[in-house]
């Protein structure tokens, strides 16, 4: 997150990719777990943006462009940071991508 | 000792290959131990009886082609089922005629749909070479090796297993025998059903044959063919 971000505010990152092998090549399909994270200055706001959040990704699919097959909403944490006082809640979700 | 990741197993189901959708492989082979222990043994004797020949294969559905082929294939008897490790020519491979007695698609929402398959021999397993692996597109004579001759009591084994073919056209498919490497007095021991689609054949010749050189033929008719086949030669 940059300095001073207007909040409520939100981050992802990639944390693993897992591609699924068989014998003499990969079938295409990546299990990719990513990590949200909802920056709010209230618990409340944070619930509410990290509900947002899990509304928009989970069970999502397209197979427009590169081809999601599903979404699935792994686990959420509830964090508080009492230096800069903040509400900090990680969504992690699960994306099954085809490349 | 050379040691080998197991990455790049060769499966050929009937007319298919079922290499890029497994990723687990089995093949148990053995004979039942029958007890001819008699009055006068110090220790439990055992005779080698009936040889059981059973595989087993897990991967990831393909619901746009193996599902079905798989599904359709339980209880079928005597499908061709051939194992090669890494699909080079010449290379060791194994091969039975079987029936699928199992086959299992499943798993947990949010994981990737798996399935088990499992198959049993209606024949003898055997170990043989892989003799042709490719997609041919003329007639041509293949590599001849030097497989050994046939005793009387022994056969010659062979299973085609044919994985594309393009329409309208023939594939006829000969394992002949010589003795020696040029072939020059080739003789035809073993005729394929004549293929014209996906699908696959098996044939055996009793010996004595005392040629030990064999060789796999193949011939191809019809505008603008190419057929991708697979032929496995055994002796037992």
């Amino acid at each position: 997150m940059p300095q001073n971000a207007i909040l409520p505010a939100l981050s992802y990152f990639r944390v693993s990719t897992v591609r699924h092998s068989a014998m003499g090549a990969d079938c295409g399909v990546v299990s990719a777990r990513f990590q949200v994270d909802v920056w709010a200055d209230s618990s409340s706001s944070a619930r509410a943006v990290a509900a947002q959040v899990r509304s928009a990704l989970q069970r999502w699919s397209t197979t427009s462009g590169t081809v999601v097959q599903d979404i699935f909403y792994l686990n959420e944490t509830n964090l508080y940071d009492p230096q800069v006082k903040i509400h900090p809640t990680a969504c992690d979700f699960e994306v099954h991508y085809e490349e | 000792m050379a040691e080998t990741i197991y990455r790049d197993q060769k499966l050929w189901f009937g007319g298919y290959d079922l290499t890029g959708t497994m990723n687990a492989l089995g093949l148990d082979c053995g004979a039942e131990s029958k007890d001819n222990t008699v009055f006068g043994d110090d220790t439990k004797s055992n005779i080698g009886g009936l040889k059981t020949v059973a595989m087993q294969c897990e991967g990831l559905v393909d619901t746009t082609t193996y599902d079905k082929v798989l599904f359709d294939n339980i209880g079928v008897a005597d499908v061709p089922v051939s194992f090669g490790s890494s699909g080079d020519e010449g290379d060791p491979a194994y091969t039975f005629k079987a029936s699928l007695g199992e086959y299992s698609p499943g798993g947990a929402v949010g994981e990737l749909l798996a399935f088990s398959v499992g198959g049993s021999s209606t024949g003898k397993l055997v170990q043989g070479s892989l003799m042709v692996n490719g997609t041919k597109t003329a007639t041509a004579d293949g590599t001849a090796r030097q497989l050994g001759a046939v005793s009387a009591t022994q056969k010659v084994y062979a299973a085609l297993h044919v994985i594309s073919a393009s329409d309208a056209d023939t594939l006829d498919v000969i394992v002949a025998s010589d003795d020696n490497a040029g072939m020059t007095s080739a003789t035809t021991r073993l005729t394929f059903d004549q293929q014209t689609a996906i699908g696959s054949d098996w044939q055996e010749l009793a010996g004595a044959i005392t040629d030990d050189y064999w060789r796999v033929s193949w011939t191809i008719t019809d505008a603008d063919p190419s057929f991708q086949f697979v032929v496995v030669v055994a002796i037992l």
